[in-house]
């Protein structure tokens, strides 16, 4: 049985093959065309996925859509009556989208890919629910998904139990926590669906000085309902998010890409474009990101809490946008009493594909559950021998190493604080860079947060690193709650001994969002740690993804040369070759 | 026959002679074909720009009668489609959302 789950516009466009249950391949489509969250019609990753498989379309028994279409026309519809007339601009942008290309989305799948069986649709947040759910080892969990918004839900809960998937509750738009998150994301200079995580690591610089200004945006109940008081939002009815109501009560919206720095991150007052005024605005917006962080937390905190009392299990799924807000899962894992959590690595509308395909096969059509997701290596790999052969034709200088090699020289380069792109293996499925698209580092130096940052991410310098441990040594590093987090979705204290050792992954609050690396899963990854560990006595290494601002993770051997070759990094590794400026 | 209408029949009689010679440009020869290829390709911009238009117009109708007259009953029959004034709640789930999915209730977009 050959299903595909596909995912596509509105943001994070993917595909997803399930093979007799199993995800054997998946993809996002900004790889492809290189287009940061794009929502096109993954025809790229399905091409992929089908290679990868050695299938034809003609084998695929069903196309999975990962929400229903019409439902969310009738949201729209309904938003447009309850806002009518404010809602014309909003009207006349949607409806010719709408009617090009959302309203046929059979037979965009039969023109773009030739498939004529069966195509079905899932609720949006049954997909999220079931990509979490169904990719977990849990027989039983509560579930809780958490995102802007499908067709109407933007929060659920329910219980999953064998092969079954159970929503019981749910809230609806416009009551939205990833939208309200949002409102703040673009408040904040950011962009939104782009620059939620942006928030989430300015917060950290800033006290919670405006979380009664906040709470005056949404009413929380005890169990984790609320409600948002929507004279402060525009986003029902209009292209932006604010309304006047908002900005009286927060004061001027921060510009774009302006330049961030106050008390906290420059104690000293050296940033090169210090001014007291521009240092006492910033810190403003830190305290606003701080204070809506602190916010999301207690939605978030109530509600797992509440579905413990209610469902009485001992183990929680989470999926959905909201769920990559790591520093309130750590808090999910830590402070109520559920006793693990596993969350989608792919949390946003991606890995609603996973999801939307593992629904049909498990629960409709009620085959067991054999999969378990314990990697987010599904995307494409390049051979050896390919590489090889690309680097020889372009006349690029390299070393080549053996396999049992490898590991330790990689791990010299680090050590000697020098910044290495790493490309190995299959590309990772989901936001994060789990050590096969990597940039790896040393991070005993503090300097080296900066020099990555300006040299070479070229992004926003109050923004952490991540750090990547040996499973085995993560409790001596980190207090996160849990013996293992390989998706970087759990943020935790550092240990107070050893915030001095690994500065440059400890961010202001003395948090990290530590991946654990396991043998099994990722073997050279594991072994470059280990190495380095052997060399410095420290078993953590930073990885942030291999990329630069504004571009999506690396697909292909040549992308990381040339990202290599643009920015001031200093090694990149392609499978077996290192290759140095 | 009245002048307006002897040159409103000319300019859609001529309309849709070049738009058939330009639809079936593969039957004549390589040149005729490329200078109606030329002449598609200078209207085609033209031809999404009026359709833009048509598109806006056709909106603007929809929303000032269809939507206006659906918001003014909602509103007469205070209907509150997005719950701005209810309670702060989880919603019980509605009860055609928790029959058990199969194949068939799949297939609907809605």
């Amino acid at each position: 049985m050959n299903i595909f789950g596909i995912s596509c516009f509105y943001h994070d466009a993917a595909a997803a093959l399930c093979v007799d249950g199993k995800i054997v391949a998946a993809a996002e489509e900004e790889r492809f065309t290189r287009k940061k969250h794009d929502f096109s019609f993954p025809i790229n990753s399905i091409d992929f996925c089908l290679d990868f498989a050695g299938l034809k379309i003609s084998d695929i028994d069903y196309i999975v859509f990962y929400e229903k279409p019409f439902v969310k026309m009738e949201r729209l519809l309904f938003t447009y009556i309850s806002t009518f007339p404010r809602s014309f601009k909003s009207f006349l942008a949607a409806m010719p989208v709408w009617m090009k290309e959302k309203m046929h989305i059979p037979s965009i799948i039969q023109k773009e890919t030739g498939f004529e069986g069966p195509v079905l649709y899932t609720d949006h947040h049954i997909s999220h629910a079931a990509s979490s759910f169904l990719c977990s080892p849990f027989e039983e969990a509560a579930i809780y998904t958490v995102d802007g918004v499908g067709e109407w839900n933007t929060a659920t809960y329910g219980i999953g139990k064998g092969n079954e998937i159970e929503i019981l509750r749910e809230i609806n738009f416009p009551h939205s926590l990833g939208l309200l998150y949002s409102a703040f994301t673009s408040y904040l200079g950011f962009r939104v669906n782009n620059g939620e995580y942006k928030v989430m690591g300015m917060a950290p610089y800033g006290r919670p000085k405006y979380v009664d200004e906040v709470r005056q945006l949404i009413d929380i109940k005890d169990d984790g309902s609320f409600k948002l008081d929507m004279d402060y939002f525009a986003y029902h009815y209009k292209l932006e998010n604010l309304t006047k109501k908002f900005t009286d009560l927060f004061g001027p919206p921060r510009e774009p890409e302006a330049v961030f720095f106050n008390y906290i991150t420059h104690p000293d007052k050296d940033h090169p474009e210090w001014d007291e005024e521009l240092a006492r605005v910033n810190q403003r917006y830190a305290d606003i990101a701080r204070s809506i962080q602190e916010v999301t937390e207690e939605v978030m905190l109530k509600t797992a809490g509440f579905l413990h009392k209610e469902t009485g299990m001992d183990y929680l799924c989470m999926a959905g946008g909201v769920a990559l807000n790591c520093v309130a899962n750590g808090k999910v894992l830590r402070q109520t009493p559920f006793k693990n959590i596993w969350i989608q690595p792919a949390a946003g509308d991606s890995g609603a594909a996973i999801g939307a395909a593992l629904y049909v096969h498990n629960t409709v059509l009620g085959n067991p559950r054999t999969y378990i997701m314990n990697n987010a290596y599904l995307g494409p790999s390049y051979s050896e021998e390919s590489i090889k052969k690309w680097l020889d034709e372009e006349c690029i200088p390299y070393t080549e190493y053996s396999a049992k090699e490898l590991p330790a020289a990689v791990a010299k380069l680090i050590a000697d604080e020098n910044v290495v792109g790493f490309y190995h293996g299959r590309m990772e499925f989901g936001p994060r860079a789990l050590g096969a698209r990597s940039i790896l580092a040393d991070p005993r130096k503090p300097e080296m947060k900066d020099v990555l940052n300006e040299k070479i991410k070229k992004r926003e310098q109050f923004r952490p690193f991540a750090p990547a441990v040996l499973v085995e040594k993560v409790n001596d590093y980190f207090d996160i709650g849990a013996d293992e987090a390989p998706y970087m979705l759990l943020v935790g204290e550092v240990r107070p001994d050893k915030r001095k050792v690994i500065p440059a992954v400890t961010h202001a609050d003395n948090t990290a969002r530590p991946q654990t690396v396991r043998r099994e899963v990722n073997p050279r990854y594991y072994d470059i740690i280990a190495e380095f560990e052997k060399l410095t006595g420290v078993a953590v290494i930073i990885n942030t993804s291999f990329n630069v601002r504004g571009e999506p993770i690396v697909l292909t051997p040549q992308q990381a040369y040339n990202c290599f070759a643009t920015t001031d990094m200093d090694y990149v590794v392609l499978e077996r070759f290192i290759v140095s400026k | 026959m009245h002048l307006r209408l002897k040159i409103a029949l000319t300019v859609i009689s001529t309309v849709v002679v070049l738009s058939l010679l330009v639809y079936f440009r593969r039957f004549f020869p390589k040149p005729v074909e490329r200078a109606l290829e030329g002449l598609r390709d200078w209207w085609l911009p033209i031809a999404k720009k009026i359709g833009h238009g048509q598109t806006i117009v056709l909106l603007t109708i929809v929303y000032f009668t269809g939507i206006a007259l659906t918001s003014l009953m909602a509103k007469c029959m205070g209907k509150d489609f997005l719950r701005l004034k209810g309670e702060t709640m989880w919603l019980q789930r509605l009860q055609r959302k928790r029959k058990k999915d199969t194949l068939e209730t799949l297939e609907r977009q809605f």
